[in-house]
């Protein structure tokens, strides 16, 4: 599942996320909630067309979580005209994650 | 020829204490003959703990572990009786189980034939208001336990069980054998509406006895001339509804012995009454097409060690193999008989079976299992483990070697905040409207302290169900939390040896298994087929 998506680092975080609307998923990979929240992702993906999605390996970017504030995987940040617009921790189903990321546009 | 069900649920039938299940000194023969006329499920958990959650995953077909405890049946829920509407099947309900009535709780949802029997526990306020003639409650308790039991508990227990214990008395004062107790008349009743129903039509009855469930008042405790048949010499008092707490120091290990015996004494008298009506099955005609179900949810600490790991009653959410482990056996035309399977089985297992006899197929939302491949012996095995546990506070992985607790806090409270967090933290909506009213001369008991306190939290919003069980810390290490613990199921069946730091591998192994497949279950939503 980790190769459907774009794996942030520092280098690239701050430039993905400052002009576009998405998805990013902060995860580690030995985590089992990280790997079921993952196919979760996948599974609503066609349903949001417009919808970029990315992640972000805890462990290897620290400081991404420093600057986010998150402190616990797996956290889904949604990013709308470069800022968090809705997020939320944890395991979720697919009803749950559309309307975490319909409700980023309220 | 049309096909029925009937599903037998005896609350608090612990599996080693039947015949059948291995006990060699109780007797239940009428339980061991029908064994041997079916398929026994060595292997059955619970999931979800205890009665409430277990109704849900019964009926519902789907694991609840990740979603709901102690609460109300949902809309998204989809019953049994649910998906026989609008087919040429009627539905019965015929149970004395408080639980499944507390306020909206609405587990009779759909049934066409509701009969409820008033009394047993959760709702021995039926009879609060009745006169009580020559009976104490204080005779059914040692008086050491009454006069250390609330500092030991370290809260007020004492005076509001001595009060359930006189309602439990109004209603018994007029018993005078077996044949007055609940499970005599959910049993009768059951037959009675096998008597009048319709043979041109399929029906499922779901007969739900509350007996052998606590309080343990079998015929010894108010007959004179019936003696315990299994502690026949015991002198002290009969502590039918014994305190829930810690035993140490609140019970002798006589006591504790002497209650279970009772235990026992329910657990033969229920078979009796089990054995009766399955007479009547047979005697309607009705067994050549009807296959019968006969499930628990639970059984129950009783004491030290094995026998309940130093509680008594559902004091805590520890879901060891006492209480988790239940016995489920399955009769049917066409079934083998005499037959034993080792395969996992769990509790949302039921309803699956149910509709698959039935003719109505599996529905999709369900997660369990129809048993009848694994009866028939068409497959071995329907899964390589059983999950059980407490919703917010433990989850329990079973694998044929081994078994695993996860706990989901890091520490529990007092025996008050855990009994609380299991009974009453959901009950703040469904119960409200209790307290909107006032209800003249009402009688404190531990049900209406809960609901008191579920309705203060309701009003604040308070809640403790937090994402951190579905989340790690990002700096989190990977080992197995201290407090988690692994018992060799060959060796130590119930749990008595924590082998946890010794097999480290093993024990992360399982958490992970347990922590994906519970993650797995919680992402495919309550009730939705997305």
């Amino acid at each position: 599942m980790l190769e459907n998506i774009t794996v942030l680092t520092a280098e690239t975080f701050q430039s993905y996320t400052a002009n576009r609307f998405c998805l990013v998923l902060v995860f580690r990979r030995q985590c089992p909630h990280c790997r079921v929240l993952m196919a979760v992702v996948d599974k609503c993906r066609p349903l949001c067309p417009d919808l970029a999605v990315a992640g972000v390996d805890a462990d290897d970017s620290p400081g991404i979580l420093a600057s986010t504030g998150v402190t616990r995987v797996p956290t889904v940040l949604i990013y709308r005209d470069g800022g968090v617009s809705a997020s939320r921790s944890g395991v979720m189903n697919a009803s749950e994650l559309l309307a975490l990321i319909a409700s980023s546009s309220a | 020829m049309t096909r029925n069900v009937v599903v037998v649920m005896l609350d608090t039938l612990q599996f080693n204490y039947l015949g059948c299940y291995g006990n060699s000194w109780i007797r239940t023969p009428h339980i061991d003959r029908f064994s041997k006329q079916g398929v026994l499920f060595e292997n059955a958990y619970t999931e979800g703990l205890p009665t409430i959650p277990c109704r849900r995953a019964m009926f519902t077909g789907r694991y609840t572990l990740p979603f709901k405890g102690w609460s109300e049946l949902d809309t998204d829920d989809t019953t049994i009786a649910d998906l026989c509407w609008g087919r040429p099947i009627e539905t019965a309900l015929i149970h004395d189980s408080g639980p499944m009535r507390l306020p909206k709780f609405g587990y009779a949802r759909g049934f066409d034939n509701v009969h409820f029997i008033h009394g047993h526990e959760t709702d021995h306020q039926y009879y609060a208001q009745d006169k009580l003639f020559g009976l104490r409650a204080e005779d059914y308790f040692e008086d050491h336990v009454m006069q250390s039991a609330d500092a030991l508990l370290g809260e007020r227990v004492v005076r509001p069980l001595l009060n359930q214990v006189e309602c439990h008395l109004k209603e018994r004062q007029y018993w005078k054998s077996d044949d007055d107790q609940h499970v005599s008349k959910v049993m009768k009743a059951a037959s009675r509406y096998l008597e009048g129903v319709d043979r041109n039509k399929s029906f499922f009855l779901w007969v739900d006895s509350f007996d052998p469930h606590e309080p343990w008042d079998p015929p010894s405790v108010y007959d004179p001339a019936t003696p315990c048949p299994y502690d026949p010499d015991y002198t002290g008092k009969d502590m039918f509804l014994p305190i829930q707490g810690h035993v140490k120091d609140l019970y002798t290990e006589p006591e504790l012995h002497h209650i279970r015996m009772l235990y026992a004494e329910k657990v033969t008298m229920v078979d009796k009454w089990f054995g009766w009506f399955m007479d009547r099955l047979r005697a309607l005609g009705l067994e050549e097409n009807t296959l019968v179900l006969l499930v628990s949810d639970h059984g129950c600490p009783m004491g030290n060690g094995e026998h309940g790991h130093g509680i008594m009653r559902k004091c805590r959410p520890w879901p060891y193999e006492e209480l988790a482990h239940i016995p489920v056996i399955m009769r049917g035309p066409g079934l083998p008989t005499g037959t034993r399977v080792r395969g996992f089985v769990q509790s949302c297992d039921v309803a699956p079976t149910v509709v698959d006899w039935l003719g109505i197929g599996v529905h999709p939302s369900m997660q369990g299992k129809t048993l009848l491949p694994l009866a028939k012996g068409d497959v071995e095995t329907l899964r390589d483990f059983a999950i059980a546990g407490y919703f917010r506070y433990s989850w329990s992985i079973i694998t044929e070697e081994w078994s695993f607790i996860h706990w989901l806090r890091d520490e529990e409270k007092t025996v008050g905040d855990a009994r609380f967090g299991i009974y009453g933290r959901d009950l703040g909506r469904s119960t409200a409207h209790l307290l909107q009213t006032s209800k003249v001369n009402e009688v404190e008991d531990r049900d209406t302290a809960f609901y008191t306190r579920a309705y203060e939290e309701y009003k604040k919003g308070a809640t403790l169900d937090g994402d951190d069980q579905w989340t790690c810390t990002a700096a989190s290490s990977g080992e197995v939390p201290p407090r988690d613990e692994l018992y060799d199921r060959r060796t130590d069946p119930f749990q008595l040896r924590n082998v946890a730091a010794d097999n480290p591998v093993i024990a992360r192994e399982l958490l992970d298994k347990l922590s994906l497949f519970m993650a797995e279950v919680r992402a495919s939503g309550s009730g939705e087929t997305f």
